[in-house]
């Protein structure tokens, strides 16, 4: 399946519409990604178009994400029944002067191995309550837990990096993180999470110190992530480890109109 | 000085509260800075000024006053 979306464009170009079919798979109802460019100006009957597309399901979610000043494109959205779900921000590292932190004995960092699989997925879908999907009471929380384990599952299976931060003595699996190359040199920290066990013990800035730093030795000189600006608990990590912020988007949400009338 | 005043003094100028604020049987619940990025500099400083090394388990398991003193004192 991989982490592609295959987008359909409205007849301006200013819409762009695509399934995501991992997301689709997981809450067994169409979930749609609507990208918008440039004017919003005079948008309304193209967007009604593309949204009439969505309208024939009788439960179908569109998701858009719109930059936090654009207040024009977030009006005609919410025109439309959008609604906002969550602002979120790009956090990113240039690795040319990282240095790694201080380590302590006994942890290890290294790929999933077959047998830990259950283990880190039982960790995906425990660890996550404030992703876009959990902050909208209309989606179904078992959905919302699932979508994370999905996720590390279609990565293990692509090959992607996922790597696990083990306790070495005992081999419990304490947290893991998803890598994706998005070229140029640049890692995208997709996914990272601790066991629910595991926080609030200074574990949360190790791994991801080590993550960094597993960065530099795949040769990337810059990562770059997404967090909702509720999860700030990493956002303090995020500060420590010097990334820097930008992009702070909107996240909203539409359900087709048989799903919520 | 005692351990316990050792650790207090330690984990007064971390945590950046008053050392009265630090008593025997405190833990991290009692102690809102005590969180979890606080709690990794605080196990860095107790490396240092103790002269210990500390692994992960020591990690996850030194989270009060009476389980420092005691892996301090062993």
């Amino acid at each position: 399946m991989g982490f592609e979306i295959d987008y359909k464009a409205s007849a301006s170009g200013r819409l762009r519409y695509g399934e995501i079919p991992w997301d689709t798979e997981v809450f067994e109802f169409p979930v749609i990604r609507l990208c918008v460019e440039g004017d919003a100006q005079g948008i309304a009957a193209e967007l009604e178009g593309v949204l009439a597309v969505a309208d024939r399901h009788d439960r179908a979610l569109i998701v858009s994400r719109v930059p936090l000043e654009d207040i024009e494109w977030q009006r005609a959205l919410c025109a439309h029944r959008f609604y906002p779900v969550e602002t979120s921000l790009q956090p990113y590292r240039e690795l040319s002067r990282f240095e790694p932190g201080r380590r302590f004995a006994g942890l290890e960092l290294r790929p999933v191995q077959a047998g830990e699989l259950d283990r880190v997925l039982e960790i995906a879908r425990s660890a996550f309550s404030r992703g876009r999907y959990h902050l909208d009471a209309n989606v179904p929380r078992a959905g919302a837990d699932e979508r994370y384990a999905r996720w590390i599952q279609n990565a293990v299976r692509d090959g992607d990096d996922v790597l696990v931060f083990c306790n070495e003595k005992s081999g419990d699996v304490l947290g893991f993180y998803h890598l994706r190359d998005l070229g140029e040199g640049t890692a995208d920290l997709s996914l990272a999470a601790l066991a629910p066990e595991s926080h609030g013990l200074g574990l949360g800035p190790l791994l991801y110190d080590q993550c960094l730093e597993a960065c530099v030795q795949r040769g990337f000189s810059r990562v770059e992530t997404h967090i909702s600006v509720a999860n700030t608990a990493v956002l303090n990590i995020y500060s420590g480890l010097g990334f820097s912020f930008r992009s702070p988007e909107v996240v909203l949400h539409r359900f087709a109109e048989g799903a919520s009338s | 000085m005692s351990t316990f005043e050792k650790l207090r003094a330690v984990m007064s100028a971390i945590l950046q509260v008053s050392p009265d604020a630090i008593h025997e049987n405190c833990s991290r619940e009692d102690l809102d800075a005590w969180d979890s990025v606080q709690h990794l500099n605080l196990m860095l400083a107790v490396e240092d000024e103790f002269g210990v090394s500390l692994d992960v388990d020591a990690l996850q398991s030194l989270t009060s006053v009476p389980k420092l003193v005691e892996f301090l004192e062993r």
